[in-house]
């Protein structure tokens, strides 16, 4: 194999433990759970919108997808929790998957055919879409590793920083090369600001500078994709993602949740055993008679004879 | 230990497949940056916050308003109607052609809270707050830009 092929097939196909597969069907299935009543409620109540106000996007005139009304709405709302339930807990994931993605798909049609589309979401349908494909897996496994899993959860990272690379290019396309020196952070003050965030309309040349902190933030988002040989780099980079989300909902009260969710899938999160916390938790709390050393309790539980 | 593979890898063809899948997904979405609009959804430009905005000029904040049968005014949300001010300023062209079918919210806002009295007059306002140097000067406008009222409503 020469250098480049190797680079692109490591690129593409590190092995992910299967265990992160378990955590993210958890995740996702709890995002749509979390989205319908506490992050976005319109979507629900969508079903009380007169058909005038329906605008189908190119998919929704192209496939025969019927303009919603509150049977559909509640219909596909019930679709998408009901199967979310056993794609969260590991039951049959790929089917009751697939019917999740299909129903969800509806659901963001619902949400984004009246006028507005956001685009916070991309990120997580991709996520949807991949985990239907990945094998069953058990919380905590970090015995089986595959390479399919690993191109699945390498294109949801694409997905999300494409989501901030390419929004990056957006603005040089509509709002032109003067974005960054405009008064649109103002702007978006002015319409959404927050008690941690008004106060900054009296600087708006601090405004601008972060303008052009953001268009450098977003170029530079490509990065952490290509230091996934250097895990520590990576995580680090991740987090400081998540803390700029937790600075923009803090000032304008967005807050990208779908694509958080999606994100979560560049964290080790086969680490985490549910049982074998639980485990831990009733061994602390029954006084600890007979415990086992805490060391040896605490490392994982390797079979005999493998290194 | 069962006999399961401890590391399951994809062979040369479901390579070349995967790669493909990832890179048409990367061209659909890039492609749709520069060339392409919302209409493409799923695949449309991340424009968020993307528009310029002037330093010096006006900032507008756009609100639904509405007058029920007892002549109460109030605002027109998102709870309300579950018809969201983007949603509004998506469509305000529309609207401000023809004001008519914003009784279209009215009807949103009838079926969301039957129990309340009906709605006469909706309106679209935009409050627009003056700008120069990208300071806010304390100049507010407000411009009604689309007005429907209900047909034998004396409003």
């Amino acid at each position: 194999m020469n250098r480049l092929t190797r680079g692109v097939n490591d690129f593409f196909f590190t092995p992910v433990p299967l265990g992160r597969v378990a955590a993210m069907r958890f995740l996702a299935g709890l995002f749509v759970w979390i989205e319908w009543w506490a992050y976005k409620p319109f979507i629900i109540q969508h079903r009380f919108l007169p058909e005038d106000l329906y605008q189908p996007l190119l998919i929704g005139r192209i496939l025969p997808i019927p303009a919603p009304n509150y049977w559909i709405v509640t219909g596909t709302l019930v679709v998408v929790l009901a199967s979310a339930l056993p794609v969260m807990f590991g039951y049959r994931p790929r089917l009751f998957g697939w019917i999740l993605f299909i129903a969800y798909f509806e659901w963001m049609l619902i949400y984004n055919s009246y006028g507005k589309v956001d685009h916070a979401s991309f990120g997580f349908m991709v996520l949807l879409l991949v985990l239907c494909m990945m094998p069953e897996a058990r919380w905590g496994d970090r015995e089986h590793l595959s390479a399919r899993v690993g191109w699945g959860f390498n294109l949801v990272q694409i997905a999300v920083v494409c989501t901030y690379f390419l929004s990056a290019w957006a603005k040089f396309r509509y709002g032109g090369l003067e974005w960054a020196n405009s008064g649109v952070f103002t702007w978006a003050i002015i319409r959404r600001g927050t008690v941690f965030s008004d106060w900054l309309l009296e600087f708006p040349a601090l405004l601008q500078f972060a303008q052009w902190g953001m268009i450098a933030f977003e170029l530079l988002t490509p990065i952490v994709l290509i230091v996934y040989r250097w895990k520590k780099v990576q995580y680090a980079i991740v987090a400081f993602l998540y803390c700029f989300h937790i600075v923009v909902f803090a000032a304008l009260t967005i807050s990208f949740l779908p694509h958080l969710f999606a994100m979560a899938c560049f964290l080790p999160l086969e680490r985490i055993d549910p049982r074998a916390l639980a485990r831990k938790a009733k061994a602390r709390l029954t006084g600890r008679k007979g415990d086992p050393p805490r060391d040896a309790s605490e490392s994982e539980p390797e079979p005999a004879g493998t290194a | 230990m069962p006999d399961e593979p401890r590391l399951s890898t994809v062979r040369p063809v479901g390579k070349a497949v995967r790669i493909t899948v990832s890179m048409v997904v990367l061209a659909l979405v890039t492609a749709t940056t520069f060339w392409g609009a919302d209409d493409f959804f799923p695949f449309a430009p991340f424009k968020m916050y993307s528009f310029s905005k002037e330093l010096d000029g006006w900032a507008g904040s756009t609100r639904v308003e509405a007058v029920n049968e007892e002549g109460e005014r109030f605002r027109l949300t998102e709870a309300g109607t579950g018809f969201r001010r983007a949603e509004v300023e998506g469509q305000k062209s529309r609207f401000i052609e023809d004001p008519s079918l914003l009784e279209h919210i009215a009807e949103a806002y009838e079926n969301t809270n039957p129990d309340k009295p009906e709605i006469v007059t909706v309106e679209i306002i935009e409050r627009r707050y003056r700008l120069e140097d990208g300071y806010q000067t304390g100049e507010v406008i407000e411009v009604v830009e689309a007005t429907w009222t209900r047909e034998g409503a004396d409003a």
